[in-house]
């Protein structure tokens, strides 16, 4: 009879952990809202600029005060970028909106229609917007698609700025503005590179470069007889923001075999050339070629790079193509 | 003397309420009134102010900005008061939202309404802007319906100068007690160049 008392109790305890445990799944099966992603610091790769104003959640409004405190500017970020500093795309995007035609501005709440700013339409319901850029410093045209990283514009001091001259980025993601809306109330965000960084830091861009790009595939092991042809073609996927054209988009020779530039024996030549007229950001380059099996037995590999000629060769990646010639 | 039962006291509470709210409405509104011409001599015209619209000295600035912009005046219904209340919070673009602004721009190239309307630098470019011949104060002039800058903007051209007459609605949880777009089209229709 003792026993029934503590058989009870343990039941008790074992349905309260139960239901502990299940209550805790539960919320931990409830995902937090996420904050809008896929976002690179909106200057060049390798800059840092120090955070001067972060969202207002972040803040101590009560005391602080700050104009991410309030209305549309909530999830903002202000970042220390000075006039003529370049300023890069955050999201890739189309341009829909454009004001450039405005001066320095002031703290003077008057100046808030002069504010020089950028929207670019990332296509999924969000907007980036660029806000107090320099007068007629856009790198943008009204309605241009756009890649991650591409320049944008110059910082400024354009509207309502505090601060002498009070140039900085003031950056945002908002729900896409209906027609005749300049601002939506801004969202959440974080940076690939930096997260979501706090005031005073100065986080370094890991946005894409001009020129980018990484390998795909296409690499192969061949076995090949003297003067036997082999159709080959190399894929290179364009990670930066400019787009490739076939007047200068080629793979090259690099070291250490047949040595960097140097014409291949397996190929003839120390260039490959793009196939497409151009490749966009995000798109793959084809550079088809034909191997043929040299005069000598052995082994041999043809190690290959992309490069922009006459500009600059890109990432180096140790891709090769290995010839046994038998 | 007759005491209140409870639901009596409930309803004179709830009547009472009502009551101040009614009041605190038509406070802010301001009386009706007929419309009160304003005219700026530094600017160069005048327009027709409906009931309590007025001319907002803290949006207003009669500053160059830029290359070519010689200053702006803004209208509102919002009193004072309230205006500083808006700016403090939500902040300046709820101050900004149903305002009439008149522009004026200097034009030394006497560039047309249309060309100008339309250029990026000079009137910024929205996607979905629609721009279209008009007239205003029987003077040809280019109409712009959402713009980057304003809901429905007129440019016109007048000796060597270009004005920018328009109105702001923005965001409609930040429209003023009392504003109407139809007194914001009725500012701008009203505006008319002085010698």
């Amino acid at each position: 009879m003792d026993n029934v008392p503590k058989r009870l109790s343990a039941a008790l305890r074992g349905a309260l952990v139960g239901v502990c445990v299940l209550t805790r799944l539960a919320f931990v099966g409830t995902p937090a809202q996420a904050a809008y992603g896929g976002l690179r610091l909106p200057f060049p790769p390798g800059r840092a600029y120090v955070i001067t104003q972060t969202p207002g959640a972040y803040q101590n409004c009560a005391v602080t005060g700050g104009s991410h405190c309030i209305g549309n500017d909530v999830w903002a970020y202000d970042f220390g970028l000075h006039i003529g500093d370049q300023i890069a795309a955050a999201h890739s995007g189309t341009v829909i909106r454009y004001v450039a035609g405005f001066g320095i501005g002031s703290c003077n709440p008057a100046f808030r229609n002069d504010a020089n700013y950028i929207v670019l339409d990332h296509g999924d319901g969000y907007s980036s917007i660029y806000w107090h850029i320099s007068y007629n410093s856009a790198s943008v045209s009204p309605g241009q698609f756009v890649a991650q990283g591409h320049p944008i514009a110059d910082a400024g001091a354009a509207g309502i700025v505090c601060g002498n001259p009070g140039d900085h980025l003031h950056f945002a993601v908002e729900p896409t503005p209906l027609d005749g809306q300049s601002a939506t109330r801004s969202v959440q965000i974080r940076f690939d590179e930096a997260g979501e960084p706090a005031f005073g830091t100065a986080p370094v861009s890991a946005n894409r470069p001009r020129y980018s790009a990484t390998y795909v595939g296409g690499s192969d092991w061949v076995v090949l007889g003297n003067g036997e042809h082999h159709a080959t073609t190399g894929l290179w996927r364009n990670t930066g923001w400019d787009t490739w054209s076939q007047s200068n988009s080629r793979i090259g020779t690099v070291s250490p075999e047949p040595g960097h530039d140097q014409v291949s024996v397996l190929i003839g030549t120390n260039r490959v050339g793009q196939s497409q007229a151009t490749v966009a950001p995000g798109e793959v380059a084809s550079y088809p070629f034909d191997i043929v099996g040299p005069p000598s037995p052995g082994i041999y590999r043809l190690y290959l790079r992309p490069v922009i000629d006459g500009i600059t060769w890109m990432e180096d990646q140790g891709v090769f193509w290995l010839v046994d010639r038998r | 003397m007759k005491r209140l039962t409870p639901l009596a006291a409930v309803l004179a509470g709830v009547i009472g309420i009502a009551a101040l709210g009614a009041t605190a409405f038509a406070a802010t509104r301001g009386p009706a009134g007929p419309a009160t011409a304003y005219a700026s001599q530094t600017l160069g015209y005048s327009v027709q102010l409906p009931g309590a619209w007025r001319r907002s000295t803290v949006l207003s600035a009669l500053v160059s900005n830029g290359n070519l912009k010689v200053g702006h005046e803004v209208f509102t219904i919002r009193s004072t008061a309230d205006e500083a209340g808006v700016l403090n919070d939500p902040g300046p673009g709820a101050a900004w939202s149903y305002v009439a602004v008149i522009e004026q721009w200097r034009d030394p190239l006497a560039w047309t309404p249309m060309a100008w309307a339309t250029d990026p630098l000079l009137a910024g470019w929205a996607q979905g802007q629609v721009a279209e011949n008009a007239t205003i104060d029987g003077h040809v002039a280019a109409k712009v319906t959402n713009g980057p800058r304003f809901s429905v903007a007129y440019y016109v051209y007048d000796a060597g100068r270009m004005f920018v007459v328009g109105y702001k609605v923005d965001r409609p949880d930040w429209k003023p007690l009392g504003a109407t777009e139809s007194d914001l089209q009725a500012i701008v229709a009203s505006f008319h160049i002085t010698p």
